[in-house]
């Protein structure tokens, strides 16, 4: 089981070299220190040559890194790029018309303002604004980015957004197939889009996962009965 | 082919480098043992205060009137100069029916402690170029002053309190005005018993070119001021004392009691009683960490003395030092040890058990040293 | 002595509603978040405190508070990790439990740790973690009380405030983060305050953990 920790705890690991810090640990620039900035799980991973030491906490609000898939909201255009907001009141991140598959000067990308859009983080440096892109850089090809048409999002908590992403044995989704069927797009930063054929299921979908993050993964399949129950019965 | 690259060390002028690295500048100069100001560690600035002749009472051969400062007094410490004018006003105090004259209820609640104290009303201004709303620390500078007056029971309320003459003129036309507690007491009873006024006193600080914290020349500025504060005696007509008008209105009738005209007299003043052992002075002190590393390289043959630890500096003063240092302490102490105030922010380290005791020391050998200017200025 | 609920407000990043003995206070943290042109700082992040007063409009009093709050938080706050950003702490104040006019250390000591869990649950980088308490000196036998009832302050010859940096799982006291005092006291009586509140405090940190240990449960209660 992984240790609680908080900030000003003692990190448990013994020397200093060869340590991969990630998110919720800090590395003092003057002292040189390594030490825990958020409360939650710690976690040490270790390979042959490092040690990997994050602390796996929960939060609402998200900072782009690297490599992150995301679901923006286009807040405005400019000449050459998009602002994009990953989330209310955070510096805007930009999304460039180049970074579309097929891009070129005269081909300009046809999104909108108040469209939402599914995208990877290609840019994150925290003194620079950060930049998304909608096509895969390293190929230049389509990789199923781009506009989400219609649909739902919910708001969920970053480490719930994670755990969706990142477990594949997590079964809310499989429990939500059986009940609809449904196009997702699960962004990092706590943003969950989801579109089912019919308004109805999309919305049992929607209120399901707003419920489930707040409850036992063995209370999932009721709620998301009860749920698609509701949906159903309710008059036309 | 290859071109020398030639790497030349910048200097700076070390009013230059204290602008553009206040932290450097610093710790170059806490190597050397000096600080940017070139006092020592413990060092205090001179303070010089006078009353500055602003208040109605210090000059009689000027003209009174118009005049409605009670007390004043303007402090000079280094580049910073601190104006403090006290003025005031009198209000009546509400008196409910029970606590008429009843002066025992009032000293057998004495365990509740502010209730025994007064405050003034201080509104600082530093001055900037430019007028505008209130900056926060002008707002908070304020707020902790009157807090501090308040807690540090300097002002008894008694101290306050109206004693109201009455302004009789006798047959022959001739008027005078007696005061309770100068005359034999002649005066009806019946008016006091009634009626209860007290001054306020509001206090006006600005500030001249800002030069490191204030809160501790401002309050010594104003514990100056107050020193030095009259206030007017005030009396009423005897033929309002006591003045009733009957009114009758759509068949209802009633009456209004006039409210009394009080009036300052412009040639009679009191002294605004102090509690003395109360009356604290306030000083501040700095906790820094001597960074070793950014000591300027010495000669070899020099003693290489260890300086590493922290140091503690009396007085902050000047931008670079307010900007490098993480812990203040600010003190107000009186000359005999008693502590009005104590405040420590920390942050960047530890302010240790020992630094606090020594600027514990320090502020009241200020404090004494600081009473001693006062009691010279009065004379 | 302390009750507190975190995540209570749903709109803000992070939030906690505290109760101190007769003082309850809500606290909400956002960020970071985009600052105004005036409050970005170029190189880390910018600190915006906000107090509401239970009844009323804020004055002098508040602003006074919010700056008292700053000087506690600031140094804490990993602030290099999130430059030209702004972290925006609010409190309201629902009930006082002291006569506002002339007292602010039991709104200002339930303040300071309300902002500690509320800080915690919003996920802002801490550089470690602080709790405070406030403490009056009674009677002329110079009695110590921790938490003073609003009765025993309102009696009080000094009325002190300590908040410390504690470490190791609230074991270990790193750095004085605040000391305030006011009234009538001497040198002696402060240091017996301080060593009596220090421990005071280590035993408050240590009901904050609880308080932060509930909330890490119950935010990965969907792993269960």
């Amino acid at each position: 089981m992984n240790t609680l920790i908080a900030p000003g705890d003692k990190l448990d690991i013994a020397d200093k070299e060869n340590v991969v810090i990630g998110p919720g640990v800090y590395c003092d620039p003057r002292t040189q220190e390594i030490r825990p900035v958020n409360a939650g799980f710690e976690v040490i991973g270790s390979t042959k040559k490092n040690l990997s030491i994050r602390v796996d906490h929960n939060s609402k609000r998200y900072i782009p890194a690297v490599g992150d898939l995301v679901v923006g909201l286009i807040t405005g255009s400019f000449s050459d790029s998009y602002r994009v907001s990953l989330a209310s009141f955070s510096s805007p991140v930009t999304l460039s018309y180049m970074a579309f598959p097929n891009a070129s000067k005269k081909n300009r990308p046809s999104l909108k303002v108040g469209d939402l859009v599914y995208a990877r983080v290609c840019k994150a440096d925290k003194e620079l604004e950060a930049e998304i892109e909608c096509v895969d850089s390293t190929t230049g090809k389509d990789a199923g980015f781009g506009l989400l048409d219609g649909g739902m999002v919910a708001d969920v908590s970053l480490a719930f957004s994670r755990e969706l992403t990142f477990n594949n044995e997590y079964p809310l989704l499989t429990l939500l197939a059986k009940n609809a069927q449904f196009e997702i797009a699960i962004g990092i930063n706590g943003k969950v889009w989801i579109k089912c054929d019919d308004v109805k299921s999309t919305l049992a979908c929607y209120r399901s996962i707003n419920d489930c993050q707040s409850h036992p993964s063995a209370e999932h399949k009721f709620i998301i009965s009860q749920h698609f129950k509701a949906v159903t019965n309710s008059v036309q | 082919m290859t071109e020398s690259l030639e790497l030349r060390p910048i200097t700076f002028h070390p009013d230059v480098l204290a602008r553009i690295a206040p932290e450097l500048s610093m710790q170059r100069h806490l190597s050397l043992g000096l600080r940017p100001s070139l006092r020592s560690f413990e060092e205090f600035r001179n303070v010089e205060i006078s009353d500055g002749g602003l208040s109605f009472a210090s000059n009689a051969d000027i003209d009174r009137k118009g005049n409605n400062i009670l007390g004043s007094n303007v402090l000079k410490c280094g580049k910073t100069m601190v104006v403090t004018s006290i003025t005031g006003g009198i209000v009546e105090e509400n008196i409910s029916g029970s606590r008429v004259d009843d002066e025992s209820t009032e000293s057998s609640n004495r365990a509740d402690r502010l209730s025994r104290f007064a405050q003034v009303h201080p509104v600082v201004e530093v001055e900037r170029g430019r007028v505008g709303a209130p900056t926060d620390e002008e707002m908070t500078l304020s707020q902790r002053l009157r807090d501090c007056v308040l807690h540090s029971g300097l002002i008894p309320k008694k101290a306050l309190d109206v004693a109201v003459g009455i302004r009789s003129t006798d047959s022959e036309g001739i008027s005078s005005i007696l005061y309770p507690d100068e005359e034999e007491n002649t005066i009806s009873s019946g008016l006091k018993s009634r009626r209860k006024w007290s001054y306020v006193l509001y206090a006006k600080i600005q500030v001249f070119s800002r030069d490191g914290p204030l809160f501790e020349i401002c309050w010594n500025s104003l514990i100056y001021a107050l020193k030095t504060t009259q206030l007017p005696r005030a009396f009423v007509d005897e033929r309002t004392a006591d003045l009733k008008i009957p009114v009758s209105m759509r068949g209802r009738s009633a009456t209004f009691r006039e409210t009394f005209d009080i009036i300052c007299d412009a040639s009679k003043f009191q002294p605004l009683v102090l509690n003395e052992e109360n009356v604290a002075f306030a000083s501040n002190f700095a906790i820094i960490d001597v960074d070793p590393e950014t000591e300027l390289p010495k000669d070899e043959d020099e003693m290489q003395v260890d300086q590493g630890g922290s140091v503690l500096l009396a007085d902050i003063q000047g931008e670079a030092e307010e900007a490098s240092v993480f812990s203040t302490i600010s003190i107000i102490s009186s000359d005999a040890g008693r502590l009005k105030h104590f405040k420590v922010i920390g942050g960047g380290l530890n302010a240790s058990m020992e630094h606090l005791k020594k600027s514990l020391n320090l502020a009241k050998l200020r404090a004494s040293d600081l009473s001693a200017k006062s009691s010279s200025g009065d004379r | 002595m302390i009750s507190a609920q975190t995540g209570v407000l749903d709109q803000v990043d992070g939030s906690c509603k505290l109760q101190c003995g007769e003082t309850t206070v809500i606290c909400s943290v956002t960020g970071p978040i985009e600052p105004k042109a005036r409050q970005e700082l170029p190189s880390q992040l910018a600190l915006e405190v906000v107090v509401r007063p239970c009844k009323g409009v804020p004055n002098t009093r508040e602003k006074l508070l919010e700056d008292q709050i700053r000087g506690v938080v600031t140094p804490v706050l990993a602030k290099y990790l999130y430059p030209r950003q702004l972290c925006q702490i609010c409190f309201q104040i629902l009930e006082s439990g002291e006569p506002e006019d002339e007292y602010n250390v039991k709104e200002l000591n339930s303040c300071i740790n309300a902002a500690y869990l509320a800080l915690i649950d919003s996920g802002v980088a801490l550089q470690s973690s602080f709790s405070s308490v406030c403490v009056s000196v009674l009677g002329s036998n110079n009695e110590i009380l921790v938490n003073p009832t609003q009765e025993q302050l309102i009696k009080s010859d000094s009325t002190h405030i300590l908040a410390l940096e504690v470490g190791s799982g609230g074991k270990k006291i790193q750095n004085v983060l605040l000391i305030e005092s006011n009234g009538d006291f001497t040198e002696e009586i402060m240091f017996n305050v301080l060593s009596r509140a220090e421990k005071a405090c280590v035993e408050v940190a240590l009901e904050l953990r609880k308080a932060v240990e509930d909330k890490i449960k119950r935010d990965f209660i969907w792993k269960q």
